[in-house]
């Protein structure tokens, strides 16, 4: 049974569609990885599977049940997974009130929570700067602040939306390297959608293409890269055209 | 000039030397505020205000400029409407509460309220819709999320809550008409400066005065190092 399914999936803003049939099966322990020009619908996407946004179409199935509908099962699999968005936001507190944040929401007692904090922001190489407040870091660090937000309270998918967009080569590296390491451990879904192919490619298990709200092409890199479906694809991907 | 002068060392006099009764009518002033302004802020506007912004309905906007229209309301228009309300003929006249110390708390309720809801709408506007969307991706239920707001707009919403404060501590409509300017009882600093200088006591006005214009310059110097303190601690990290 996949972890995570749509059926039809479908979003759209003031009438028009920006994400169409979305069908889409995502296991245990996999790094899918989104990729597609800016406004393909990768975002809004990621914004449907963490069950922040309400699809206009279709259903969403996470470990087997139907969280589309009802309240108090899409706070219990959103709590499950960890969304990381583009541009992060911190709120107005210390570095360490940040990360911990998600673990106050799930009311996890005091002694664990600064153990895990402590543990994440070690991960992420910001434990120097747990005192510091959130809101005078750079891009960088705001963005693995926003990763370890997301990774202190263990979840079982983890959510990224471009995490490296917009940032230094070096933070790029930093961040990746998290990543890296967060994949090695293999105890994690991974759902991440960049518009670095080369990224995309080096990170994932499977490549899933989506253009103009559509899931074009699924499958492992070598072949979505080698074997485009169809001219759309073919021309993203830079490679030659089936047909 | 020379009484004007006079004028000011008496009111500076009654001060120092903290007259009885000027120092009852200026606490009986701070109080009837605090409550008015504090019952409106915290059972009214912080929850409404609240429940206004989160949730989307039909008519949001016009709700929201009707506030706003309600923050000129005249405190005299107010006092009347609460006054024809608890007079012994009116709806409310059963509760006896006419020319009390409590009527005047409720009447500062109505007219502070729209203040202070205003203000604390616009405060939650002020933020950042990513905030909210943040902590809910973060696993915040509603009701965390919203905590999560209010929580980003504190010192915005602190201000409300002063602006509020300020609004009843300055009127004389509300006070004058439903609380009577009764001596040793409803009188407030607004109420007695109306009644002492139309007697000619210039010197007793003046004193209320310098306490009320001190009041007033304390609030802002509260709100100003709330803000400062933000700012420093920003500075500082």
């Amino acid at each position: 049974m996949a972890l995570i399914e749509t059926e039809g999936l479908g979003q759209e803003f003031n009438r028009l569609p920006i994400l169409k049939g979305i069908n889409l099966r995502i296991e245990r322990g996999e790094v899918f990885v989104l990729i597609g020009p800016t406004g393909a619908g990768k975002t809004t996407l990621l914004r449907l599977l963490d069950l922040i946004d309400r699809p206009a179409h279709g259903r969403i199935i996470f470990d087997g049940t139907d969280v589309s509908h009802s309240r108090r099962e899409r706070l219990a699999a959103r709590r499950r997974m960890a969304y990381v968005q583009q541009k992060p936001i911190v709120l107005s507190m210390s570095v360490f009130d940040n990360v911990a944040c998600g673990l106050r929401f799930r009311h996890e007692d005091r002694r664990t929570l600064r153990r895990k904090v402590g543990e994440t922001l070690e991960l992420v190489g910001m434990i120097d700067y747990q005192d510091r407040d959130a809101r005078t870091l750079s891009g960088g660090e705001m963005q693995r602040v926003a990763i370890a937000r997301a990774l202190v309270t263990d979840p079982e998918v983890l959510l990224l939306d471009e995490p490296t967009a917009n940032l230094d080569p070096l933070s790029v590296a930093k961040i990746e390297g998290v990543i890296g390491e967060i994949i090695e451990g293999k105890l994690i879904t991974i759902v991440m959608a960049t518009h670095d192919m080369v990224q995309g490619q080096r990170m994932a298990t499977r490549i899933g293409v989506l253009i103009g709200g559509e899931l074009l092409q699924s499958g492992p890199a070598d072949e979505v890269f080698r074997s485009p479906k169809d001219d759309r694809v073919a021309a993203f991907v830079g490679t030659k055209s089936p047909h | 000039m020379g009484d004007l002068w006079d004028a000011i060392v008496e009111a500076m006099r009654l001060i120092v030397s903290l007259d009885p009764e000027v120092m009852e009518i200026a606490w009986r002033s701070l109080w009837i505020a605090a409550i008015s302004s504090g019952v409106s802020f915290l059972l009214i506007s912080l929850p409404l205000g609240c429940l206004i912004h989160f949730n989307e309905f039909p008519g949001k906007g016009l709700v929201i400029g009707l506030i706003q229209t309600l923050f000129s309301m005249p405190a005299v228009a107010v006092g009347l409407i609460v006054f024809v309300l608890f007079s012994r003929s009116g709806p409310l006249g059963v509760l006896d509460l006419l020319f009390t110390p409590a009527v005047m708390i409720i009447g500062q309720i109505i007219l502070v309220t729209p203040v202070t809801l205003g203000l604390v709408i616009s405060a939650l506007r002020g933020i950042d819709k990513a905030v909210p969307e943040t902590a809910v991706a973060l696993g915040a239920s509603p009701w965390q999320a919203a905590l999560v707001t209010v929580r980003e707009a504190k010192f915005a919403i602190v201000t409300a809550y002063v602006m509020g404060f300020a609004r009843a501590i300055s009127e004389v409509g509300v006070s004058i008409m439903v609380g009577g300017n009764i001596r040793g009882y409803t009188r407030t600093l607004t109420t007695a400066i109306s009644l002492e200088t139309s007697k000619g006591a210039i010197e007793f006005s003046l004193a209320l005065g310098f306490i009320l214009i001190f009041i007033a310059l304390l609030v802002n110097v509260v709100l100003f190092q709330l803000q400062h303190r933000r700012v420093y601690a920003l500075w500082r990290s």
